[in-house]
């Protein structure tokens, strides 16, 4: 059934993004509305870079360490700042990142984007339908038990406390510089991952399916499901996927359907710090729980 | 294992969809045609998109209470593509694999760059009455166009601009997309050859609405045309406007895309504006296209536009093309569809003129004439060959 | 014209486009200061604002200041029901900086999209007619009586607020919550009504730009996030709170745009603005005009 293995496939990748994201939001604390910039640099670079003949892993390779960079290029001027500025500055890095993938045409291709993306194959046999549904599975299973190990290490742990008392951090002498930085750049090298696997499963990149509406759809996945779990991200995947495919068997007035949905998200956004600000499948957190997590 | 759950949460919903359509299908076993209709109906272009559907509907509805084709009545399936290459994947995949469409109407760049390789793969051909980027020339042997590429469209109206008009000094604004930079060079290269000069250049950006500091340079340098490349008619009336309101007084020349009621609501400032476009005129005398413009208004209130024309023309075309398939004794697949497409259509009438199709590419020409704002109406002031 | 010419030109409009960015971002600037509250709704309500200005004006054909006061009243229902309803229960809770962001996020696509729902994505324009007529072509084609207009009313609107914070009761209020709202609490100011006529002023604050917005380039409700994008950037480099900050950051993000222009495609403006904002984050954080 392609339809069922192409949702699937489409939800591990998203699966990837949102636990990308929720390494920021949900455990250090940081916002971001540029995830969508990474998942397109890697998109893009892998892309690139096997339609020139690039053995792909390398090229997958490429895209995240490009990504690691401009991420963590991010977090430069926002150490000495947090909230409204990192706000602002990511999403500055998405919209300029929208802008050169749409005006660098000689590279980029332009808003026409980069068809002809060659499909990966492992040992000489190439990932397509199934076969691919399987890799990506893999890939996102592999990614949740780095994070779900990554959390427990005491970076991991360093991280939540940074978030939970950045001030504390600073004065037992931790290099709270170093951890934003670090932070961001493992965050977007796992975005741009997810989007090599996208590029070479689609075969085809554009601009536009990077752009900040993505970006605010994975920090909704995060906030839905619960951030600062591992958990929560997944089912905040899957729960937003499967909502426009349910909705194309509900009758909605034509022409305003794309603006329903988009308000049903600002709404959810709304309603879920008013209801269930630790998200759907989140702890809640009180004030003196600080570091347990 | 939270992977497992929602895993298994996420099949069964998707197999209960799955179901649901089985059911609907087994219900009208006789067997109606599906027509995959893959375009934007919600979010920036669904406007645009449901416009197009109407026009299908109509022919659909002709064609049906006609009899359908051979016995069989057509069915349009619309899956809405948002313009999106993920949701046109999503629409596409909907269609083929769960409605069991063969041959999809679709239409918007990354959608059509999008499905053509699964398409290809899959057996299903795609047709396509909106996609002018030239992006898409030559994207595959299952994809055909009937909607001239802008890049030739375009360049139709500058003989009529150099030698009706006597511009020489033309400027070109280029809007930042595969559209735009297709025609930006077929403009430049054709008034170059033409003997006149290209003078500046400038580019804008999709959703750009101030172009007061573009136009600035360009009016700077002096051009006696100027060329705009912008596929909304919203963007073409602001650069029209905001020109006029820093004085430059000379022309305008466009293509098919400046058809835009947006444009005839700057008035007086829209003077001055030629552009080409496909040979359909709501005030036709012709007997079929005034029988077509007609029955519009009937179903729909308001006259018909080119758009509406092509989408029309391009189910009635595909009608005829479905019942060549059937008289012959074949199955409608995509291999038996370009066959008979080749053999018994290589030109077409419609109501929106003539199609002579080149199927190596995947394009079309058509007839075009020239129109110019009078009165608050677009008015047609020439033919062209 | 000549090269030099024309970069006067763009400099006079890139210095009219920012005094419309100094209203954008005046509203947004004192209620980040005053309230502490992120107002990303702000674009919303401004594009609102612009939109029912056009739905008087355009439509029901009313004279421009009816068209004007309903404008202001708009504004002012949709800024202070976003403040009550959204911002100020989350502040009771004390939810986290997080929470506070994700939920003005949310309150701003929520009105883009109940406007896209309303007015459709293409938003609206109104012709400034006469107004454009170029006042001395041959020396400024840019000068013309619509951009005085501007202009004034910025410089209008900038005095009457610098007045307002320096020389009434209610303005020194203001300054004094912002500055230290647990001493203004001690010292028996309402700080919870001081928040709210800030709302209020911060929302009328958007009627002049939202007007000159519709008669110059159009609102669209999609803008709504690039709106308040510019309002936060022209903030922050103007620094938090500061009245003469915003019109100076206004001034200098839109000449810097515009002069770009003269050697750059129209498209890279916004990586000018980008640069200047990344720069200011990195040897200026509290901006240019602001208190550490």
């Amino acid at each position: 059934m392609q339809y069922v293995i192409h949702l699937l496939i489409t939800l591990n990748i998203y699966v990837i993004l949102a636990i990308s994201l929720d390494l920021l939001v949900g455990f250090a604390g940081l916002i971001s509305l540029a995830q969508a910039a990474f998942f397109g640099v890697g998109a893009y670079t892998s892309a690139l870079m096997t339609i020139n003949g690039v053995p792909p892993f390398v090229a997958i390779a490429a895209g995240m360490f490009c990504a690691a960079a401009l991420s963590g290029a991010i977090a430069l001027p926002a150490l000495r700042v947090r909230g409204i500025h990192l706000l602002i500055i990511t999403i500055a890095v998405q919209i300029v990142t929208t802008l050169l993938l749409v005006n660098w045409a000689d590279v980029t291709g332009g808003s026409a984007g980069v068809p002809g993306i060659p499909r990966l194959s492992i040992f000489g046999m190439p990932l397509s339908g199934v076969s691919f549904l399987s890799f990506a599975t893999v890939c996102s299973v592999f990614v949740y038990f780095v994070m779900w190990r990554l959390l427990r290490s005491p970076y991991g742990k360093l991280l939540q406390a940074m978030r939970d008392d950045e001030i504390g951090c600073v004065a037992l002498g931790k290099n709270v510089a170093a951890m934003k930085i670090s932070a961001f750049a493992v965050s977007g090298a796992i975005a741009a991952f997810a989007g090599s696997l996208y590029a070479h499963y689609v075969t085809y990149v554009d601009p536009r399916s990077f752009d900040i509406s993505i970006s605010i759809l994975i920090l909704l996945m995060v906030m839905l499901g619960g951030a600062g779990t591992l958990r929560g991200p997944v089912l905040g995947a899957a729960l937003l996927l499967a909502l426009p495919e349910l909705l194309k068997f509900v009758p909605l007035p034509l022409g305003v359907g794309a603006a329903l949905r988009q308000l049903a998200y600002g709404l959810i956004l709304v309603l879920v710090v008013f209801v269930r600000p630790e998200g759907l499948l989140g702890h809640r957190r009180t004030a003196d729980a600080g570091t347990s997590a | 294992m939270a992977i497992d759950l929602t895993r298994r949460h996420f099949v069964s919903g998707v197999a209960g969809l799955t179901t649901a359509s089985m059911l609907s299908k087994a219900a009208f076993a006789a067997g109606p045609i599906d027509i995959g209709f893959l375009m934007p109906l919600t979010g920036g272009s669904g406007k645009l998109g449901n416009m197009m559907m109407a026009g299908a509907s109509l022919a659909i509805d002709e064609i049906n209470s006609a009899g359908g084709v051979e016995g069989r009545q057509l069915r349009l399936l619309p899956e809405d593509s948002q313009g999106l290459a993920r949701n046109g994947i999503d629409g596409y995949r909907k269609l083929v694999d769960v409605d069991g469409a063969r041959v999809l109407v679709t239409g918007w760049t990354a959608v059509v760059v999008g499905v053509a390789p699964l398409a290809e793969r899959d057996g299903v051909y795609l047709l396509s009455a909106s996609t002018a980027s030239p992006a898409v020339r030559g994207i595959s042997p299952n994809f055909q166009s009937t909607w001239m590429y802008a890049d030739d469209s375009a360049k139709q109206i500058l003989p009529y601009a150099r030698n009706v008009l006597k511009a020489s000094k033309l400027g070109i604004l280029t809007i930042v997309s595969d559209l735009g930079t297709g025609i930006s060079k077929a403009v430049h290269k054709d008034w170059t050859e033409a003997g006149g000069k290209v003078i500046v250049e400038e580019t804008h950006q999709i959703d750009e609405t101030n172009f007061r500091a573009v136009m600035l340079k360009m009016i700077a340098a002096g051009p006696e045309a100027i060329y705009i490349t912008t596929s909304t008619g919203k963007q073409a009336a602001q650069i029209v406007r905001q020109a006029r309101e820093l004085g430059y007084q000379g022309y305008f020349i466009s293509f098919g895309a400046f058809e835009d009621p947006e444009v005839l609501s700057i008035g007086e400032k829209a003077t001055k504006c030629f552009f080409s476009t496909p040979a359909f005129d709501a005030a036709t005398s012709d007997v079929n296209a005034r029988a077509f413009v007609e029955s519009f208004k009937a179903k729909n209130g308001a006259p018909p536009n080119v758009h509406q024309a092509n989408h029309y023309d391009l189910i009635r075309l595909y009608a005829e093309i479905a019942r060549a398939i059937a008289k012959g004794g074949d199955k409608i697949s995509a291999d038996n569809f370009r066959a008979a497409f080749k053999a018994k259509f290589p030109t077409y009438e419609g109501v929106g003129g003539n199609y002579a199709f080149n199927f190596n590419d995947g394009s079309v020409r058509r007839s075009e004439f020239v129109k110019t704002v009078a009165n608050g109406r677009f008015v047609k002031v020439a033919d062209l060959t | 014209m000549t090269s030099y010419g024309l970069l006067a030109n763009l400099i006079v409009d890139g210095f009219v486009s920012g005094c419309i960015y100094a209203m954008l971002a005046i509203g947004f600037s004192l209620t980040w200061w005053v309230s502490n509250v992120v107002h990303l709704a702000h674009g919303g309500v401004l594009v609102a604002a612009g939109l029912v200005l056009y739905l008087f004006v355009g439509i029901f054909g009313v004279p421009l200041p009816i068209g004007i006061a309903a404008a202001l009243i708009a504004a002012g229902v949709l800024g202070f029901g976003t403040d009550r309803l959204i911002y100020q229960p989350l502040k009771e809770r004390r939810t986290d900086e997080m929470g506070m962001l994700t939920a003005s996020l949310g309150a701003l696509i929520i009105i883009e999209y109940s406007l896209v729902i309303a007015f459709g994505l293409d938003g609206a324009t109104l012709d400034a007619g006469a107004m454009r007529t170029p006042l001395a072509p041959s020396v400024v084609l840019v000068l013309d009586p619509f951009a005085i207009a501007v202009v004034v009313s910025t410089g209008l609107v900038f005095a009457a607020l610098t007045g307002f914070m320096h020389f009434t009761v209610y303005g020194k209020r203001i300054q004094a919550v912002a500055q230290n709202p647990d001493l203004a609490g001690v010292l028996g100011i309402d700080i919870v009504g001081v928040a709210r006529q800030t709302t209020l002023i911060a929302a009328f604050l958007v009627v002049p730009a939202a007007s000159f917005m519709l008669y110059n380039t159009g609102v669209r409700p999609i803008e709504a996030l690039h709106i308040v994008l510019v309002a936060a950037i022209v903030a922050i480099i103007g620094g938090r709170g500061s009245i003469i900050g915003a019109l100076v950051a206004g001034i200098v993000v839109g000449v810097a745009e515009s002069a770009t222009v003269w050697y750059l495609a129209a498209g890279w403006r916004l990586l000018i603005t980008f640069l200047i904002l990344y720069a200011v984050l990195l040897y200026r954080p509290h901006g240019l005009f602001g208190r550490v």
